[in-house]
């Protein structure tokens, strides 16, 4: 990727309608952590380089595998963003956020990796659909006609004392969630890592993704029911 | 005698439209209004109530799933060229 394409992709949220020569304020997507760490960057600090690898790294992989064959040509394309991040920072003007800004590049290698391996074809096939049409919770769990209709026919049953600490600690529900996660759609992967196991804020996802609030939630729910229902048959 | 829905339940969401709103109630982006009714729901569906609680428990887990680092051969490299671009004498 050239260096124009790293800057188109920092300049992506900016309102095209307002002349550069007007943006006199230039306005800063940074977080005030994400400010004190670029400046460190930017003095040539290692230590600020390994908390931000440290930092995003595990979100470029999971979100590199959507686009492309492997592990390990996901932590290729991970790798060549890195290398990408660190030829382009100075060049960084900080008008999205920093992680916004890298995983534009990470998605923009990814894709263009994808592409010339031509192995996302090969995905979509094994793909688990993703319908628009699909309600996120299975619609024959509910009553379909009379005074309850809408109502649950199968409630969720409670997961026994169950809090995340415990979930974490059972292998069998981990391995579900994980399972569950790595088989969801592209579309709907890419939100749930981003959202959830990222923590990213949803404003910042639609930008990344470019997609609307409305689709993020249709998506990231749909994603969010699919891992529950994992979970729920894992734990029977 | 048949068992009938309260008439107050009747105004309100369904279990289907709550569980279909869960993810934006977790998250706290729902309008006003929409939000006062799925609360008042989940006040008296014990159901809802089970199902909301292991969609939080879903993002909870995923926030928690183990960390991926660079190998330590990776992260040499990345080091590298990191000092070679920006260590402070050049």
């Amino acid at each position: 990727m050239n260096a124009d394409t790293v800057t188109s992709i920092e300049s992506m949220s900016h309102n095209p309608s307002i002349s550069p020569k007007l943006q006199v304020v230039k306005p800063s997507g940074l977080t005030k952590a994400e400010d004190t760490i670029l400046a460190r960057l930017k003095h040539g600090d290692e230590g600020a380089f390994d908390e931000l690898v440290n930092q995003h790294h595990s979100a470029l992989i999971r979100m590199a595998m959507n686009y492309v064959a492997d592990r390990e040509v996901a932590e290729e394309v991970v790798q060549d963003t890195w290398m990408a991040v660190i030829e382009s920072l100075n060049r960084f003007e900080g008008r999205s956020s920093l992680r916004t800004w890298i995983c534009g590049i990470l998605i923009h290698k990814a894709k263009d990796r994808g592409v010339r391996e031509k192995r996302h074809t090969t995905f979509s096939a094994f793909e688990s659909s993703d319908d628009d049409n699909d309600e996120a919770v299975d619609p024959s769990r509910f009553q379909q006609t009379g005074d309850w209709a809408g109502h649950w026919a199968f409630p969720p049953q409670p997961w026994d004392d169950q809090t995340p600490e415990k979930l974490l600690a059972s292998k069998q529900a981990v391995d579900s969630m994980q399972r569950a996660i790595e088989t969801l759609p592209a579309t709907l992967k890419e939100v749930l890592i981003l959202r959830d196991v990222e923590g990213v804020e949803a404003k910042e996802v639609c930008e990344l993704l470019k997609i609307t609030e409305t689709n993020l939630y249709v998506r990231l729910h749909r994603a969010r029911e699919r891992v529950r229902a994992a979970v729920e048959t894992a734990l029977g | 005698m048949k068992d009938h829905r309260p008439q107050w339940i009747q105004s309100g969401p369904s279990c289907r439209n709550v569980a279909g709103l869960a993810s934006e109630y977790l998250d706290d982006c729902l309008p006003v209004l929409t939000n006062v009714r799925v609360g008042l729901h989940l006040a008296s569906c014990a159901d809802c109530r089970i199902y909301m609680k292991q969609m939080a428990l879903v993002c909870e887990v995923a926030a928690g799933l183990p960390k991926q680092y660079p190998s330590p051969i990776t992260r040499l490299r990345l080091r590298q060229h990191f000092a070679c671009c920006h260590s402070p004498s050049s």
